[in-house]
């Protein structure tokens, strides 16, 4: 065991010396990394300042440009609404013109078509006459066969007029109706 | 007693240095650390989102430096005789008599139904006589109804339903009756008299005024577009630019939202 001969107040302060030089020494470390971070921050904190000033900068720039340019834009999105406008309603469009065609084509010139009634849901009721059962069965064969143009088609009424002796009848048919695109 | 003084000298300075060290480092970093940090991560973050924004709005300045504005003029005119800004009813009914008469048909009646707006969520008919312009003040899109009763031949009433689809102003056939005016006995039902009832739409769409912040997305036209365009253009007018109102004006002076 070593023994320490020095007096016990020298002791002390060798022992105090010692704990305020680690403290001292600790202390200005802090200082120091005190310093070196609010440096090391601050120089960070000038660049990214100055980006965003640029950044900032340019984007009123490109927002004056832009507004500069309004006329165009405004142009621009009237030309895409409308066109959504029209596109939706062409899809949306009924074609009459051609069921009322195919429909005379399918029935011929052996079944005439008195009424055609349709309405806004895509339901056709047709009403005529033909010469004969065969005839009208041919003409409903036909219709059945066109799946691209109608479906559920139902005979409503079928029944020989005895003062012309042709035969009444009415179909109830509906139309397919075209995918929007 | 000097030893004694240098003593608590001593202590004291062992004390002061750390206290003061302390006391300067928490105030630096709760004072002027701990500001900056936080405003360098806000800026940092600003720029981030700038930079998509700068992206965009490049993007949209490119576009926009693209765009011819005669020709888009040209377009949005042949676009508005399409589908008007406004529920111009009595024009409407005035092309659907030209047109019925240019088939050859009889009109035996026509019926302004009102407008079916499109912006409620359901379809509201607006009863007759209200206000017109009222309602286009309240509804910037929606569907003028005209009922239109026809007399003529099967042919006839098939090329007036033809016609009508290749019509600027737009029109949609909603419902039709067709029905032979007598009764009929002969084997070719084409070249009878027909009486026709047809319900009739067509759009209109108010232009807004309002384009939102330079921020805002925009594309270019797309190739359907001009080919939608393009068909449009081909289909019949009886509206000039002079009868659409405000169609050759961009919003100027009082006016000018921008």
């Amino acid at each position: 065991m070593a023994i320490n001969l020095l007096p016990q107040q020298l002791q002390i302060e060798k022992s105090q010396s010692n704990r305020k030089i680690i403290v001292n020494a600790i202390s200005f470390i802090i200082l120091v990394i005190l310093v070196v971070s609010v440096a090391v921050i601050f120089s960070y904190r000038v660049v990214v300042t100055r980006s965003y000033n640029e950044m900032s900068t340019q984007l009123t720039q490109l927002k004056k440009q832009i507004s500069d340019r309004k006329k165009e834009e405004w142009y621009l999105t009237q030309i895409h609404n409308k066109s959504n406008v029209i596109n939706t309603f062409i899809s949306s469009q009924s074609e009459y013109a051609g069921i009322l065609e195919e429909i005379k084509s399918i029935a011929g010139n052996t079944n005439n078509i008195d009424s055609v009634q349709a309405d806004i849901s895509n339901n056709v009721s047709l009403k005529g006459k033909s010469e004969s059962l065969l005839v009208f069965a041919d003409f409903l064969s036909r219709l059945n066969n066109n799946q691209t143009l109608f479906k559920n088609i139902r005979i409503s009424k079928l029944g020989l007029n005895s003062l012309n002796y042709f035969y009444d009848w009415g179909i109830n048919l509906e139309i397919v109706t075209k995918e929007i695109k | 007693m000097n030893r004694l003084n240098n003593n608590s000298l001593n202590k004291y300075l062992i004390i002061i240095i750390p206290t003061v060290s302390i006391i300067v480092t928490t105030l630096v970093v709760f004072l002027v650390l701990m500001p900056w940090v936080k405003d360098v991560q806000t800026k940092q973050n600003e720029v981030e989102t700038n930079k998509q924004v700068i992206n965009q709005l490049i993007n949209k300045l490119n576009i926009l430096n693209l765009q011819d504005s005669d020709k888009s003029q040209d377009y949005l005119l042949d676009l508005e005789l399409a589908v008007p800004r406004y529920p111009l009813a009595p024009t409407l009914m005035g092309i659907i008599e030209q047109t019925v008469n240019e088939t050859g048909l009889v009109m035996s009646s026509i019926q302004y139904s009102g407008i079916i707006s499109q912006v409620s969520d359901a379809n509201t008919t607006v009863n007759e006589g209200q206000n017109i312009q009222q309602v286009s003040n309240t509804n910037n899109s929606g569907s003028i109804a005209i009922q239109i009763s026809v007399q003529g031949d099967y042919f006839k009433i098939v090329s007036l339903l033809k016609t009508l689809q290749v019509t600027r102003p737009l029109f949609d056939v909603t419902e039709l009756r067709v029905a032979n005016s007598q009764e009929n006995t002969s084997t070719d039902d084409t070249t009878i008299e027909k009486q026709a009832v047809f319900k009739i739409q067509s759009p209109f769409y108010a232009l807004s005024e309002d384009l939102g912040s330079e921020t805002n997305q925009i594309s270019e036209l797309s190739k359907e577009e001009l080919e939608l365009i393009n068909k449009i253009q081909i289909f019949k007018s009886y509206l000039s630019a002079n009868t659409t109102p405000g169609i050759n004006e961009f919003p100027m002076g009082k006016e000018n939202p921008f």
